[in-house]
């Protein structure tokens, strides 16, 4: 039998080899127990198959009970990690401005060790520089101890979007926004997961609830659009695609939406002009995308995110009555990214508020250079150099200011301001104010237009606009005061009253 | 102390049961799930291991390679396994050439590596590859789409290959290849040739790409894109460039990916979808002899629902709602959800991914394969997705962004949408690995459909479908004569019990490569097949009814009788049935 081959029965049979009857009869002899031990015998086979039976249910329980991902560990263990500093960790191992942008998390942490808005900005930080997951744990950790912190529920919410966990995502945006998160992004990217989820009529509500507040806000109209055409609510979808479009005229995401719709109602000729149209902005945008992806510089890109940690941070010092660490802060984002812009407006308003106003004025200039068609930066500008007293670069600005938009009074007013305070060329102060009441006529324009029109010395047209500077906005007292100053005068002087006359001075100061 | 022996004995059952209970552990399908997918690949004898040249460069082309194929190369009825590989670059650790590498299937999920017996081990950098019989000789050829030089093998029809590359005039020069699909353009019964190319990377021009603090590999915006290839079929064994001719490149140059080709509008001809990565796709619409417009964007192709350009990957075509007409699937980026367009049988697609297949294991990955495959033979093509991400140093970015992850598959819940299962279906979906190409055949002839991955870096994937239900399916393949051989182009209705389900015969498909030219049909519990009709590509339609289920049919155009094939591993001799029928039919072609 050691031949290595598997004999049948019937060959051990030709063999000679004992039938199975007879093997039995013959092994089984001498073994056979008495009926007490017999007894013994099953009942320590029956312990022993409940307990492999139970070994078995143990075991498929186990192996059924295994979690499908092992996320709340490393969850927990980044938890217990973002408490602890991090900067030494990753010394040598990143960058320079990535280690810096370490430490200042890690600063945050030590000097307010319980506060949770600190812990939200060091999740920020984290986010933007280490790990998405080590954001992710920060932000657990403030709802953890402030349930009703708004801005992490938001975070966490956007998370989850990126995750594909729309469910999770729609909680955490949700809360966010009963919370009173304001961001615009919160109810868009709830709209958005609610499409994800086959709820578009929730995303419907919430967006219509967001145009409220927000009426202008394009993306609100697109991803609204984009609900309303799930819900079947074409003729609702195509009227706010053309919101987007009356807003963007470019956004060639719109023009697609509604060429899809017109082309879903049997309109294909309609369908085939949007769709040109969509191809020519889509083009032109997918060429500036791809410009500014080959222009991309790392270096600048880090720099951009590491002066907005220091904004962040001068954020939370200015929450604490601390201004004077506030501007440390902004004052390092500003040498860090020279394009900062953020940094540089907080900045701004910093030296306002203390009258610093050549530094303010030279932060202004860089916004300017920054963005020369932003003309909120230049009006400022000018103030700002007409508060220093250097009255050729106000003019400048304000100068560029009316060249750039025309149609504005911003510009406008600033040169009348200027010609105000300088006393010069009134004249033509009074024919910009007339313009910018022409512009805009509000009660702040026809009390400009009151102000230059008494410094040019003529009082009756000047009590006439301060009259209806008061009308239109009855409740502002400064009007008001202006009326009855300038009425006094000319009763007083009558219509000799003018700029230089005591009874001018009086109402003008 | 001895323990008394009524405490040994059980103790010993106990630990006895545990031992074997451990040792044996084989988790069942769970009555939840209908797909029961297993991981068989360590038993194929498949020692394959993908390379992309990992050169610490981080070329661009190392993210994108590569696909691969499943095809029957031999005629014995079982589908081989063809993959493509990456090859050494510039800054790599000298090793040993890596190649391409063919598997024949033994039956029984046994494989052996015939690719040098083959002659198919081509040494260059593989990125996509398409089967197609170009010479209507019977036997598929194989193209493979490189960075450099591609390559054709013709099918000797002896197990071998001929590289005719050269005389055939479809090297396409040195360019970053992409997918690639033979298909016949203006159906004179040859199959013409496709072939996408991705982006204008040479290694002069490379520079690292950093970002964050972290050298990257880079998308393909900081390239140009580069025009891709129509070759005409001359049917004398040459190919020539007709690209300008046929209107391909007039509205200026893509970044290919995954393509296939498909008659959306069932007007008898076949139009090509070419998947752009991080660009609208391009949708060329044949006018029926041969010239092509682009017209994605009317056709609700270019973009998803939103109106976005998506990181186009891999795509697959399928009627997925049964409704008679062919939809696609698209794969994309992570953070950005698949495109799946239903067609809407009006000349345009709606795009509803977002509604129709959760995000939830799809959305955070980059996702590269995937396929239309009927898992459980219910009659409704259910997905499958292939993921994982280019870069390699995500690892510490997130735990849910990572360079491997696992696979994704869903069932379709015959409403227009689609249920995952990834969680439930068994080991199969275990792997974590960075997959690329996804191809879905039956390779043991059970009727249920398998899948294979190809995983960058690492070993391939082999998913062996042992789903539960006993769901009767049919197989059918097609025999062209006037029509080109493979009968690419082709549509084919089956009825059964109710359902009518329309499968088309592609070349190429999913991430640039190939798979399914033996068609699949899931047929629950029909127990016959009432009617099959088959629209032949370039000629007319055919029926036959009333036929059998749970066999493999060949249907030859113009013969009435329905040829039921053998199956099983038993069915491996080379004198097989089909060349048989080849030997007869082939003296009438043309």
């Amino acid at each position: 039998m050691g031949d290595g081959f598997v004999h049948s029965r019937s060959d051990e049979a030709e063999n000679g080899a004992p039938e199975l009857g007879q093997v039995l009869e013959h092994s089984a002899a001498p073994v056979a127990p008495s009926p007490r031990r017999l007894k013994w015998l099953i009942g320590v086979l029956a312990i022993g198959v409940v307990l492999a039976a139970a070994e078995y249910t143990l075991l498929w329980w186990l192996k059924s009970a295994q979690p499908a991902e092992p996320a709340g560990d490393e969850a927990s263990s980044a938890s217990q990690e973002v408490l602890r500093p991090l900067a030494d960790r990753y010394r040598g191992k990143v960058g320079d401005i990535q280690y810096e942008a370490l430490q200042l998390a890690d600063f945050v942490l030590t000097k307010w060790p319980d506060d949770i808005g600190a812990l939200f900005v060091r999740g920020l930080i984290l986010n933007k520089f280490i790990s998405r997951d080590l954001g992710v744990a920060c932000w657990q950790e403030c709802i953890r101890r402030a349930p009703e912190f708004a801005e992490p529920y938001y975070w966490l919410g956007i998370d989850r979007f990126k995750r594909g966990e729309y469910a999770e995502a729609i909680d955490y945006l949700d809360k966010s926004i009963q919370l009173g998160v304001r961001l615009v992004d919160a109810r868009v990217a709830l709209g958005e997961a609610y499409v994800c989820v086959g709820k578009p009529e929730d995303a419907v509500r919430v967006l219509e609830e967001q145009l409220i507040e927000f009426p202008s806000h394009p993306g609100t109209h697109f991803y609204l659009a984009h609900a309303l055409e799930k819900c079947g609510r074409l003729s609702d979808a195509e009227r706010h695609y053309r919101e987007v479009i009356r807003l963007q005229p470019d956004n060639y995401q719109a023009w697609h939406g509604l060429a899809m719709l017109a082309q879903r109602q049997g309109r294909k000729e309609e369908a085939a002009g949007y769709f040109e149209i969509c191809r020519k902005y889509q083009v032109a945008f997918h060429a500036g995308h791809q410009e500014a992806r080959r222009r991309y510089d790392d270096a600048e890109s880090l720099a951009t995110s590491l002066a907005t940690a220091y904004t962040d941070v001068g954020k939370l010092f200015i929450d604490r009555g601390q201004p004077d660490e506030a501007a440390r802060m902004w004052q390092r984002a500003v040498a860090v990214d020279k394009e900062h812009r953020e940094s540089r407006l907080l900045l701004t308003d910093y030296y306002a508020v203390r009258r610093e106003w050549p530094k303010a004025a030279q932060l202004l200039e860089e916004l300017c250079a920054l963005d020369p068609q932003n003309l909120r930066h230049r009006v400022n500008a000018g103030a700002a150099w007409m508060a220093a007293g250097n009255y050729l670069k106000a003019e400048e600005h304000f100068r560029t200011a009316c060249e750039v938009f025309p149609d504005r009074a911003e510009g406008y007013v600033g040169l009348v301001e200027l010609a105000l305070v300088m006393g010069r060329d009134v004249d033509k102060a009074v024919q910009l104010a007339e313009k910018v009441v022409q512009l805009e006529p509000t009660a702040e324009h026809h009390f400009l237009l009151a102000r230059a029109r008494w410094a040019a010395g003529k009082a009756e047209d000047a009590v006439q606009s301060a009259r209806r500077a008061a009308e239109l906005d009855p409740g502002a007292r400064r009007y008001r005061d202006l009326l009855a100053r300038l009425e006094a005068a000319v009763n007083k002087e009558g219509a000799q009253a003018g700029p230089t006359s005591p009874a001018s001075q009086e109402a003008l100061r | 102390m001895r323990l008394p022996r009524w405490i040994l004995a059980p103790a010993f059952i106990f630990v006895a049961c545990g031992v074997v209970g451990v040792a044996i552990w084989r988790p069942a399908p769970t009555a939840r799930c209908p797909f029961w997918l297993e991981d068989v690949t360590s038993s194929t004898g498949i020692s394959f291991v993908h390379t992309d040249g990992s050169s610490g460069r981080r070329y661009i082309v190392e993210t994108v390679t590569a696909g691969l194929a499943t095809f029957d190369y031999d005629g014995d009825g079982l589908v081989d396994i063809y993959f493509l590989n990456g090859s050494l670059l510039p800054g790599c650790q000298p090793a040993e050439l890596p190649r391409n590498a063919l598997y024949r299937n033994c039956g029984g999920f046994s494989f052996t590596e015939v690719t040098a017996p083959a002659a198919v081990g081509d040494t260059g950098y593989g990125l996509g590859v398409a089967i197609g019989d170009y010479d209507n000789d019977g036997f598929p050829d194989i193209y493979v789409n490189n960075f450099g030089p591609n390559i054709l093998y013709r099918n000797n029809g002896d197990g071998t290959f001929s590289d005719v590359t050269r005389e055939a005039g479809v090297d396409a020069g040195n360019l970053v290849g992409a997918g690639a699909s033979f298909l016949d353009v203006e159906g004179d019964g040859d199959l013409d040739l496709y072939v996408a190319n991705y982006v204008n990377f040479s290694f002069e021009t490379y520079k690292p790409h950093i970002v964050e603090g972290r050298h990257i590999y880079p998308g393909p915006m900081i390239y140009d894109g580069v025009p891709d290839i129509l070759y005409r079929n001359e049917g004398d064994g040459t190919f020539r460039d007709i690209s300008s001719q046929a209107g391909i490149i007039e509205d200026g140059v893509g970044t290919g990916m995954g393509m296939i080709c498909a008659d959306y509008d069932r007007d008898g001809d076949t139009d090509i979808f070419v998947l752009n990565d991080v660009a609208h796709n391009y949708f060329w619409e044949n006018d029926g002899k041969g010239h092509f417009t682009e017209v994605g964007l009317p056709r609700g192709l270019a973009f998803d629902a939103q109106g976005r350009y998506l990181a186009s990957m891999g795509v697959d075509c399928a009627d997925y709602d049964n409704d008679g007409w062919l939809d696609f699937f698209h794969t994309s980026y992570s953070e950005q959800m698949p495109a799946l367009y239903h067609n809407t049988g009006k000349g345009f697609f709606e795009e509803v991914a977002s509604t129709a297949v959760p995000g939830t294991s799809l959305f955070p990955h980059i996702n590269w394969g995937c396929n239309f495959v009927d898992l459980d033979n219910d009659g409704w093509v259910d997905l499958f997705v292939a993921n994982g991400n280019t870069q390699d140093n995500l690892e510490d970015l997130a735990a849910h962004i990572t360079y491997r992850a696992r696979n994704s598959v869903f069932r379709n819940n015959r409403d227009g949408r689609f249920v995952e299962l990834t969680q439930l279906a068994g080991s199969g979906l275990e792997p974590v690995e960075s997959s690329r190409g996804s191809a879905a055949d039956d390779l043991d002839n059970d009727g249920r459909v398998d899948l294979v991955v190809l995983n960058a870096r690492s070993s391939p994937t082999i998913i062996r479908n042992n789903s539960p239900g006993g769901n009767h399916w049919v197989f059918i393949s097609l025999l062209g004569l006037s029509s080109n051989r493979d009968a690419v182009g082709s549509h084919v209705t089956v009825m059964a019990s109710g359902l009518q389900q329309l499968r088309e015969v592609h070349s190429g498909r999913s991430y640039q490569g190939h798979c399914g030219s033996r068609l699949h049909f899931g047929l629950e519990q029909a127990s016959r097949v009432d009617r099959i009709e088959v629209r032949w590509h370039g000629g007319g339609t055919q029926m036959w009814e009333n036929l059998p289920v749970d066999c493999w049919l060949l249907l030859i155009e113009g013969e009435k009788e329905a040829l039921i094939l053998p199956l099983g591993s038993s069915f491996s001799g080379r004198g097989c049935l089909i060349r048989e029928w080849l030997a007869r039919v082939l003296p009438r072609k043309r």
